[in-house]
């Protein structure tokens, strides 16, 4: 029981500590993932697209205490491997309660429809070269709402120009406009001449203009992130009574996956190991998760009948039952 | 016992800079192959620049990674090396490895610091200078192969003395001097034309003009008298004989009165066109002398002295100006396209072309807007060149003055020199390319030119930020492997196979956190100056001072019986 509420006191701590700057971190990676840029963005916004991610950033602070707490507690105090899962789930019952009792009742709504609030001042800065979209924008200000727009084309050196345009939330003569349906900002002018609309696409110019973490774009952005989108979908198109079971699941089977490997790593005589082990930890559940949703989606079986939805969580957590299973036993060769 | 401090010090010192050197080495490699497959073009720069390039590219990105290379160092010594039998003695104290430890991290910190502010900026020009010394290359070979081609062989001989400067070692070049020569011989010799005859005044002779003013006056062709005197007083200063002889010439022409003959009109016009000119020499108007012997010139093309007038007139007048056949020589050369600025004057300039030669600058295809005005319209110049510290606008092939109230409208006054307008709209390369002077200087100025440029305060916070990062990253590394360090008699394989496979890109991960969350705290200053009246840089430099007060403290007070 000691074993239990020392692990699980630890795991806590940890977790309120580690929760800022885990929520500030995976809030700057999304909005730079999704091309909006941070040098305007707003303390708001920052703490809306926190409260939109709060699974995502409860689950990492869950998965990097529970490994920090697993790599560095005494090997001694680490026995029974059991006790120690146990230890490591009740933190995870209980982030999964307030789940259920507080998001899901209160706020049904999926991430995907949550909105930040960004204007034409989270990507033009007034009186300076603002590159969108292969075209550099300068934007001078006429008066109180009215601005002079310069859009000089790169590719072919010509300059077009909104003289006197206002700031507007809908498409007319004489404004620009933000569609954040078409992730577009729309120039045009007052005069009814040829050309006088442009449309600057404002997806990929903006990745990298604050850089908290800057991921290898091109596995991230080609493997993690459709299949975190994919998931998340299909977790979400459950009704909630499943929803909750899988999330479950899935804890579970992490969970039975890194205890194993962090015990492992956990080493008296060298107790930097116990780093090596979060970070291995760290490296390889991505990868698990990713195999384990593509192994899912392969196989074309009904085992489970209804419960078929929970095939993702079983084949995650096939690893590290075999990795208990060794370590079980190499204990009972000795 | 000062020997027992010295011994472990050598050991320290040598533990540390040896990881160090392999480390770097490490990165380096490791950076070369990379880079090699990675950089942007690399396989159309020159060849005679491709290593260069590399290379340069290369000590770059490695000394950007210096930081996380000097974290990994003391995590790997404190948690190995400093473990090891050698270091094992019951004289040992942890002040025997952790005050050289700490002394070789600050040099460190000094050496990053130079790099970060000085050395990298450095590098990044030279790297932009050798790839645009590639382009040109390329162009030059290329404008030589098509101008031989189209038989216009002095063009290409003007772009092979640009590709002897960019590329000098080449054995090709004087091959194709040979050659070129050869060709323009031939094409000359087709083409001479037989000289042309003047009916004007005959040329003259230099020598002798003291005899002819002589006999001229003798004749009674005073005027003509006057013209040869006048050419030998100039040649003869201080010659009392010519001046006495001179003055007695002028005299004469002076108390000249009556009906004059054609001839002696059309000299005596020339004379004092001629003295006009040299009156206007003398004051520096070399715009009216231009003016004046352009016209003589083309009149009496023969006579000697008012060419020497003319080119006089000329050279003084190109050390402010410029013949735009200059730039319509230079056109071809690679440069930097649409570049965008505004101006002193408040224009918005667009320039379809500048190109970097011989420490001149020289500007094609300029569109200017007025900012405040509601018009449209701009004005359009062919050729801009950069001359007393603003660029001269022109559209024809003439050398002409500009009144002073119409000088603002020919000429462009920029916040910057001409170097610094491609990175008006270039963050990356402001970022990389200015040193800190350059970025104390230049700020305000690239700022009013339209640049998106942070603030210097937050250029300051940044850069202290990875200096920050580094020393307290390096002082968290060691301490975390001491007291965390490898007491195994025989190392783990595995364990330390995974320890060099996943640290340093860890490593690299956690330094960028930390910078990260510098910025972090640099963003959230504005809310801060909302209960607090603190500015950006001592409220960023206190907290980084409580960091690393704590974690030198925490450094500095282990011990060796602590695990």
């Amino acid at each position: 029981m000691k074993t239990i509420l020392s692990i699980v006191k630890k795991i806590v701590i940890l977790l309120i500590v580690l929760f800022i700057p885990i929520s500030l971190l995976v809030a700057t990676s999304y909005l730079s993932f999704n091309s909006i840029p941070l040098w305007n963005i707003g303390l708001r916004n920052i703490v809306r697209v926190i409260i939109n991610l709060i699974i995502p950033i409860l689950f990492i602070d869950y998965i990097i205490s529970t490994t920090l707490v697993i790599s560095f507690t005494d090997k001694m105090l680490l026995k029974p491997l059991a006790k120690v899962h146990i230890g490591a789930i009740i933190p995870a019952i209980i982030i999964l309660s307030f789940y259920y009792i507080v998001i899901e009742r209160n706020y049904p709504l999926k991430i995907s429809e949550r909105e930040i609030y960004t204007g034409y001042l989270t990507y033009l800065k007034p009186e300076s070269f603002n590159e969108i979209d292969g075209k550099i924008v300068f934007m001078t200000k006429r008066n109180t709402n009215r601005f002079d727009v310069y859009i000089l084309d790169k590719s072919n050196g010509k300059l077009k120009i909104f003289k006197g345009i206002k700031p507007s939330y809908r498409e007319e003569r004489g404004s620009f406009y933000l569609d954040k349906n078409k992730n577009k900002i729309i120039f045009y002018s007052k005069s009814s001449k040829k050309n006088d609309r442009i449309e600057l696409s404002l997806t990929n110019d903006f990745k990298t203009q604050m850089k908290v973490l800057t991921p290898i774009n091109k596995i991230i952005d080609k493997t993690f992130i459709p299949a975190y989108k994919r998931l998340t979908s299909d977790i979400s198109a459950l009704p909630i009574k499943n929803r909750i079971m899988i999330v479950s699941a899935l804890i579970l089977s992490i969970i039975v996956f890194i205890i194993p490997i962090c015990y492992l790593m956990n080493d008296a005589l060298w107790g930097l190991s116990g780093v090596t082990g979060v970070i291995l930890v760290i490296t390889l559940l991505p990868i698990l998760l990713l195999t384990a949703e593509k192994l899912a989606g392969r196989l074309q079986i009904n085992i489970l009948g209804s419960y078929n939805f929970l095939l993702l969580p079983i084949i995650a957590c096939i690893p590290g039952i075999l990795i208990d299973v060794g370590i079980m036993i190499s204990k009972v060769k000795k | 016992m000062n020997g027992r401090k010295n011994n472990f010090s050598g050991k320290v010192t040598a533990y540390i800079i040896l990881t160090f050197i392999v480390s770097s080495l490490v990165v380096l490699i490791g950076l070369l192959i990379y880079n090699s497959r990675s950089i942007e073009g690399l396989r159309e720069y020159f060849p005679a620049f491709k290593t260069t390039i590399l290379l340069i590219n290369s000590m770059i990105d490695l000394l950007s990674s210096m930081p996380v290379i000097i974290i990994f160092t003391s995590l790997t010594c404190f948690t190995f090396f400093f473990s090891m039998g050698k270091f094992q003695s019951l004289s040992f104290r942890y002040s025997d490895i952790s005050t050289p430890a700490f002394t070789l991290f600050i040099i460190f910190l000094i050496f990053v610091a130079l790099s970060e502010f000085f050395i990298n900026p450095f590098l990044t020009r030279k790297l932009e200078y050798q790839k645009r010394l590639s382009n040109l290359a390329n162009a030059s070979l290329q404008k030589i192969e098509k101008d031989k081609h189209n038989k216009k062989y002095n063009e290409a001989i003007f772009a092979l003395k640009v590709y002897e400067k960019v590329n000098p070692d080449d054995p090709e070049i004087s091959r194709l001097k040979r050659e070129l020569n050869t060709l323009l011989q031939q094409a000359t010799e087709i083409t001479r034309k037989p000289a042309v005859k003047n009916e004007n005044i005959k040329k003259e002779p230099l020598i002798g003009f003291y005899a002819r003013g002589k006999a001229e006056y003798e004749k009674g062709n005073y005027y003509l008298a006057l013209y040869y005197m006048e050419r030998a007083l100039k040649l003869h200063r201080d010659n009392e004989e010519i001046k006495k002889f001179y003055y007695r010439v002028k005299r004469k022409v002076d108390s000249l009165l009556g009906a004059l003959t054609i001839k002696e009109e059309e000299l005596k016009r020339l004379i004092q066109k001629k003295e006009r000119g040299i009156t206007a020499l003398d004051n520096k108007d070399y715009y009216t002398a231009y003016k004046i012997f352009k016209e003589l010139k083309t009149k009496y093309p023969n006579l000697e002295d008012i060419n020497l007038y003319f080119k006089e007139a000329e050279k003084n007048i190109l050390q402010n100006d410029y013949y735009t056949t200059e730039l319509e020589k230079m056109a071809w050369m690679p440069g930097y396209s649409n570049i965008i600025f505004i101006d002193t004057s408040g224009y918005l300039n667009v320039v379809g072309k500048m190109i970097e030669w011989g420490g001149n600058y020289y500007f094609y295809d300029i569109q200017r807007y007025p900012l405040k005005s509601s018009s449209l319209k701009s004005t359009k110049w062919k050729y801009g060149k950069w001359i007393n510290n603003a660029i001269k606008l022109k559209n024809k092939n003439v050398l002409k003055k500009i009144p002073e109230e119409k000088i603002k409208y020919y000429n462009i006054f920029p916040f910057v020199d001409p170097y610094y307008l491609p990175l008006i709209t270039n963050n990356t390369r402001i970022r990389k390319e200015l040193n800190i002077y350059e970025r104390i200087k230049l700020t305000g100025p690239l700022k009013n030119s339209g640049a998106n440029i942070s603030e210097l305060e937050i250029y300051l916070a940044e850069k202290i930020g990875i200096l920050s990062a580094m020393y307290v990253l390096t002082l968290l590394g060691a301490s975390l492997g001491w007291v965390k360090r490898c007491f195994h008699e025989r190392l783990p394989k595995i364990k330390m196979l995974l320890f060099f496979a996943l640290f340093p890109p860890t490593t690299c991960l956690i330094y960028r956190l930390y910078t990260g969350a510098n910025k972090v705290l640099i963003y959230f200053h504005r809310y801060v100056t909302r209960i607090l009246n603190i500015k950006l840089l001592p409220y960023f430099l206190i907290i980084q001072l409580i960091i690393s007060i704590v974690v030198t403290l925490y450094f500095l007070t282990r011990k060796v019986e602590e695990i």
